[in-house]
């Protein structure tokens, strides 16, 4: 698998119906991509800027760890905070992570050693205040502007092994599931699990499932998955027991890439529809 | 250019330095060394900047040949550490302290008699590429270190530069000092809200916790009286941390190391603090082990005391060489 697939893939996709066309919007994949940034791209639905300021509590969970945790799971205020405190510069962060309704932010243990302790509540405070403007400021919002990332899905008997049980789970045909399942826009909330792989929410309610009562040792690299109300994509084969309902040919992390994962949280994903024939080509590098 | 030969890579051998710090939101966690603590005492013995590879090997070491003139410091677990030399003499070498190799010499660490993780650091380091800005092994998603993977025998690592490192003799008694951090059974936790329900008190009480056989670099499992927890289930995922203390439904806790999943949803009832996150890399398979609970004013006050004890001209920690890359 390659990555340049991915912006070639876009390029295929003659079904896009956002607003770019769609070599255009490959271009500005890749340019985001370099400059690792979120937010080059447009967004079909378009995101309006969350109203409300949202409630949220900020405390030292260790002595090195803040948690940022949302009373709602919005994921568009998470997402706001997650990029407003990396961006906030401050110089002793390490890492900030979002999770389903929270921001865990790392900072260097020894740089928190020598400082007094009321400057290290005041550094709390001052994430607080980051988080509290974030939520205040709908303005930057349109500065960043989701991503959208189509990513080309085969599913086939081969690929989409579990599509015959969700089927009868669900009670609706194999055609219908896979329609529902293409027909919705999927927000990537944050990226877990394994390097690269992505908790996407707004799978329809039809589709909402357990995941598998016993996971698989191992599931096939690029298998697209779903459990309960959320969609995702293991990037390499790991055990897993998520259901699965096709496969691409995308390669989502790639360690000595420059910018080795694929997508970022906030970024919209859509699965758009090809044949095994073209997941053998493109998985093959051939495209 | 010179090389490392590995010539027996005992159980589980990797490459691994400070880790890569900035990947946490993209599902990769900082890795490097379990013991970051050895790996840095180690490096400063043979001359080494902070953060350079060296090899890491887990509860039997392993053997290593060297075919040009290298100073070199082994560390971490208590083992018993030997050189055989191109004409065959073998002697037995103190860790914990640097020796000038000849060419086609071997390095035999043996099995750790205390502790898990032994760290052959060599002066100039290992050739190995930086890879998301640094050059350790993730195992699981097969990257970074020697092509992705655990050692194997007749691999060859690159050393770098021509000059063979320097031996900078630690002060007297490091050893014990070291030991006292890294071989610690009972750590310290700073420990979540009481609001979540758990019986704290009983994880913290002068209980026996007993490391399982099914721990690795990305966590340690515990086996014991299980926790009672207060509900089933798992809670929304949130972003995980080196040190955080896990409960799954069984109660039984985990803790995580350096190679944990970035995110999870089972509730997390403390973390082991900065301190002796060392130690915990050091806990191996069988051994009784438990926990303390002291405020984060302690916490970072313990990390600031060992940092002065072991680098004194250094004012810092072991901390990561770089900031890695600032997403978002």
């Amino acid at each position: 698998m390659s990555r340049t697939h991915a912006v070639t893939l876009i390029q295929d996709e003659s079904a896009t119906d956002d607003c770019l066309n769609p070599g255009r919007l490959a271009r500005l994949v890749r340019l985001a991509r370099l400059a690792r940034r979120p937010g080059v791209g447009a967004n079909p639905g378009g995101w309006t800027p969350a109203v409300s300021g949202g409630l949220f509590t900020t405390r030292w969970i260790s002595e090195r760890h803040v948690l940022v945790r949302f009373d709602d799971a919005d994921e568009r205020s998470i997402l706001r905070a997650w990029r407003a405190v990396g961006a906030a510069g401050f110089a002793e962060l390490l890492e900030a992570v979002p999770g389903h309704d929270s921001v865990l932010l790392a900072f260097e243990a020894h740089r928190l050693g020598p400082m007094r302790e009321s400057d290290v509540n005041n550094l709390c405070r001052r994430v607080m205040q980051v988080v509290r403007d974030a939520m205040d400021d709908p303005i930057g919002e349109p500065s960043l502007p989701p991503r959208l990332v189509h990513i080309p899905t085969c599913s086939c008997v081969l690929c989409a092994i579990d599509l015959p049980e969700v089927s009868v789970l669900t009670g609706l045909s194999q055609e219908r599931v896979m329609t529902l399942f293409r027909d919705s826009m999927y927000v990537v909330r944050y990226i877990g699990f394994s390097p690269g792989f992505p908790y996407l929410s707004g799978l329809c309610g039809n589709l909402h499932l357990p995941r598998l009562a016993q996971p698989r040792p191992s599931v096939p690299p690029g298998s697209v998955a779903i459990a309960a109300d959320q969609a995702g994509i293991y990037p390499t084969s790991t055990p897993g027991g998520w259901r699965l309902v096709g496969r691409t040919p995308v390669s989502l992390f790639e360690a000595s890439s420059a910018s080795p994962c694929l997508l970022v949280p906030g970024d919209v994903v859509r699965f758009t529809p090809i044949d095994h024939d073209r997941f053998e080509m493109l998985a093959r590098g051939d495209a | 250019m010179a090389t490392l030969h590995v010539v027996d890579p005992g159980l589980f051998s990797t490459v691994q330095d400070a880790g890569r710090a900035g990947w946490s939101w993209a599902g990769v966690p900082v890795g490097g060394a379990a013991d970051p603590l050895s790996i840095r005492i180690g490096n400063a013995m043979v001359g080494n900047p902070p953060g350079l590879p060296a090899i890491e090997t887990t509860l039997n070491g392993g053997a290593f040949a060297f075919d040009s003139t290298r100073v070199v410091a082994v560390t971490g677990a208590a083992s018993e550490v030997s050189v055989t030399r191109s004409d065959g003499t073998t002697f037995v070498i103190a860790m914990y302290k640097p020796v000038l190799l000849e060419p086609g010499s071997t390095i035999r660490v043996g099995r750790a008699l205390r502790g898990c993780r032994a760290y052959v650091c060599v002066g100039g380091g290992l050739a190995v590429p930086r890879v998301m800005g640094s050059s350790s092994t993730h195992a699981g998603a097969r990257f970074g270190g020697h092509e992705g993977r655990p050692l194997r025998a007749g691999d060859r690592i690159g050393l770098c530069g021509d000059e063979p490192g320097s031996c900078i003799d630690p002060s007297h008694g490091v050893e014990g000092l070291v030991h006292e951090a890294i071989l610690r059974r009972m750590v310290r936790v700073v420990l979540a809200p009481a609001e979540d329900g758990f019986d704290l008190a009983g994880f913290v009480a002068p209980r026996r916790w007993v490391v399982s056989a099914r721990s690795d670099r990305m966590g340690i499992r515990l086996s014991g009286e299980a926790l009672a927890a207060p509900f089933e289930g798992r809670m929304p995922s949130q972003g995980m941390m080196w040190g955080a203390v896990q409960v799954p439904p069984g109660g039984e806790p985990m803790v995580l190391l350096c190679d944990h999943p970035t995110t999870g949803g089972y509730p997390v009832i403390g973390c082991v603090i900065a301190a002796d996150l060392p130690a915990i890399g050091q806990w191996r398979p069988g051994e009784a082990v438990n926990f303390v609970s002291i405020s984060v004013d302690q916490a970072r006050r313990a990390l600031r005391d060992q940092s002065r004890r072991f680098f004194p001209a250094a004012g810092q920690g072991h901390a990561p060489p770089g900031r890695g890359a600032a997403e978002p």
